[in-house]
């Protein structure tokens, strides 16, 4: 998984039905030192998350079919937790 | 999945049975800020995204589930018209 921030909702009328009625939120990767990097994905909301929230994001299509309780489905980017705190070993 | 600009289309008269009467744009994933993320590359579009628009793809073994039937020979499929991401 990788640690991100959630930046904003993603708004899509015109979509696939398989994401009607789901969340979908921007993220983008956040380094080590806080700051965001340029990795940009749009993942399913899967705990329920806001803007500006830090989140752990999986990326495989596995995690989202296990999320949403369905097989195969389109997509493959999922919020999977909700970050408190990270810590890094002082090294 | 990501967002994507769409900076043109490809015509191929002779492709796999799969692919027939799709359209293919030519995408480029991009930020919140539009700032493009890494090179051009082509998927099948299910949503009629026209040049210039903003779309939401899905890449990797997940894009053939985004088909009718949930299989073919593809690694990128747009699955969305974007109206905001801010």
């Amino acid at each position: 998984m990788i640690l991100a921030r959630v930046i904003a909702p993603v708004v899509a009328s015109e979509k696939h039905g398989f994401f009607e009625g789901r969340k979908l939120l921007l993220v983008k990767e956040l380094l080590p030192g806080g700051g965001l990097g340029p990795r940009t994905l749009v993942a399913l909301d899967g705990v329920n998350s806001g803007v500006g929230d830090q989140v752990l994001v999986a990326k495989n299509g596995g995690a989202v079919d296990d999320v949403v309780g369905l097989k195969d489905c389109p997509a493959n980017v999922v919020i999977v937790a909700h970050v408190d705190q990270v810590r890094f070993a002082a090294d | 999945m990501q967002l994507a600009r769409v900076r043109g289309h490809v015509v191929a008269s002779r492709k796999l049975e799969q692919l027939r009467g799709r359209k293919l744009p030519l995408l480029q994933a991009v930020d919140e800020a539009d700032r493009p993320l890494g090179e051009l590359f082509i998927a099948v579009d299910l949503v009629s995204a026209r040049p210039g628009d903003r779309v939401l793809f899905v890449d990797a073994r997940e894009a053939p589930k985004a088909l009718p039937d949930g299989y073919g020979a593809i690694d990128a499929c747009v699955v969305g018209l974007v109206d905001s991401a801010e």
